[in-house]
């Protein structure tokens, strides 16, 4: 995927979480469709577009955010990084498996990352850590559960597109960079 | 020497000059930097998050009615004979009115008609603080300003503005858990903080030992603070959690607006003249 389409599946991927999975998923918490993106980039796209992506959705979400601006750009380029540079030798070849376990490392990092840097941020206000870690434990595995089962949908209907128009590899890993 | 040189590679370099770049970044937006930016940025994204919110609301609520289509018939059979029995009960309407403005006197219930509101659309949510922060289509330009309150079109209080752009604002629901109001219970005159626990349900601090507050109550907002105006709806105490060492007893209070369901809603500027 090239630069521009990258940020263009950003940009729809914040749309949809911010406007659209309220709607869809109205218990509090939805799967969380930018962080997939990402992820999903960062094993299929070559570097530059894997940082322009992950620069762009760290700057939406720190828009569209009531957290301190500039703590999920951080998290997104250590999140890109971490997989640009792991994605050579664990990551090398893509099937769903991989995927989701791609997936549920990318979630897990997300999680601990925000719980640390919000509950830095809110102890700098005087506040408490215990509402970052409450979410680390008890919404973090239903966050999970959702990016996974948004991962295999995603992937699934990858593979019929393929199909469809005669691509026998919808998921290239770029082992060359 | 060849070690040290093997350490700080470029690369290494490159990273450390980053990761300070970030990290003044992220201390340069804590001292509210980037603010402008920011509103900015979100007055730009609005638009896009207006349509996208407004489609998709749409879209469930049609494919929710076509579900339930069985049950809307057995729902409209049900109304029909509700119609019947209410035309009975609209002879006694104007009795229940007198009465009705009698109990709004005595619970000191205050009346949506003396407040100046501003009706404004819900175009979206805080995508990561989800279900505690939102957005509406109405800002500095109608009059918004922070700390109004934000209740629903039925009168209920959903939580207080936040954050003002020219013409979007972002509201910070009572189930934030920065969020707190003071709050009094309709029937028991208890007071007390109420608190977002960043979940579905409230807790209400500081109620006095000796109050007598029970759960079913209906929980009003107490004016106190100057935050909100007095009287109106909040939720519904679940349970009242007290013990013989604590100094106050807490309750848990269910809210009686549903957040994730809410199109549109109302922003109280202040009173009418």
């Amino acid at each position: 995927m090239n630069a521009p389409s990258a940020v263009f599946l950003i940009l729809i991927a914040v749309l949809l979480q911010t406007a659209v999975f309220n709607n869809l998923w109205p218990w509090g918490i939805s799967p969380n469709i930018v962080l997939v993106s990402v992820v999903y980039l960062a094993l299929t796209s070559k570097r530059r577009t894997v940082v322009i992506a992950a620069l762009f959705a760290g700057l939406l979400l720190d828009i569209l955010s009531s957290s301190i601006f500039g703590i999920y750009l951080l998290i997104f380029i250590f999140i890109s990084e971490f997989f640009l540079f792991a994605r050579t030798f664990i990551f090398a070849k893509i099937n769903l498996i991989i995927l989701l376990f791609a997936v549920l490392l990318g979630t897990v990092f997300y999680e601990i990352l925000s719980a640390i840097l919000n509950g830095l941020a809110f102890f700098l206000e005087a506040q408490s850590f215990a509402y970052s870690i409450r979410d680390l434990i008890f919404l973090a595995p239903k966050e999970i559960i959702y990016n996974l089962a948004i991962t295999a949908i995603f992937f699934i209907l990858t593979k019929i597109f393929s199909r469809i128009f005669r691509n026998d590899k919808p998921l290239t890993p770029l082992i060359k960079r | 020497m060849r070690k040290m040189q093997k350490i700080f590679s470029k690369k290494v370099i490159k990273a450390a000059v980053f990761l300070v770049f970030i990290f003044s970044f992220t201390f340069l937006s804590f001292r509210g930097f980037f603010k402008g930016f920011k509103n900015t940025g979100a007055s730009l994204l609005f638009p896009a998050q207006k349509v996208f919110y407004q489609t998709s609301k749409r879209i469930t609520d049609y494919t929710r009615a076509v579900f339930s289509f069985n049950d809307i018939l057995k729902e409209n059979f049900v109304l029909k004979e509700q119609v019947d029995k209410l035309q009975v009960d609209l002879s006694k309407l104007s009795e229940i009115k007198r009465e009705n403005e009698a109990l709004r006197e005595s619970l000191k219930l205050a009346p949506k008609d003396e407040f100046d509101f501003v009706f404004a659309n819900v175009i979206g949510y805080d995508p990561v603080n989800f279900g505690q922060y939102l957005f509406v289509d109405r800002g500095s330009s109608a009059g918004i300003s922070n700390g109004q309150a934000v209740i629903t079109t039925e009168g209920i209080v959903v939580g207080k503005i936040f954050e003002v752009q020219d013409n979007t604002a972002k509201a910070q629901l009572l189930s934030d858990s920065n969020c707190s109001i003071n709050v009094i219970s309709q029937e028991t005159r208890s007071t007390g903080i109420l608190k977002g626990t960043g979940a579905d349900n409230l807790i209400i601090e500081m109620i006095p030992q000796d109050s007598a507050i029970t759960a079913g109550e209906n929980i009003i907002t107490s004016g106190l603070g100057g935050v909100l105006p007095k009287g109106f709806l909040v939720g519904v105490v679940e349970r009242v959690i007290s013990s013989d060492v604590d100094a106050y007893k807490s309750a848990r209070v269910k809210p009686l607006a549903d957040i994730y369901e809410l199109s549109a809603v109302l922003i109280i500027k202040g009173f009418k003249n």
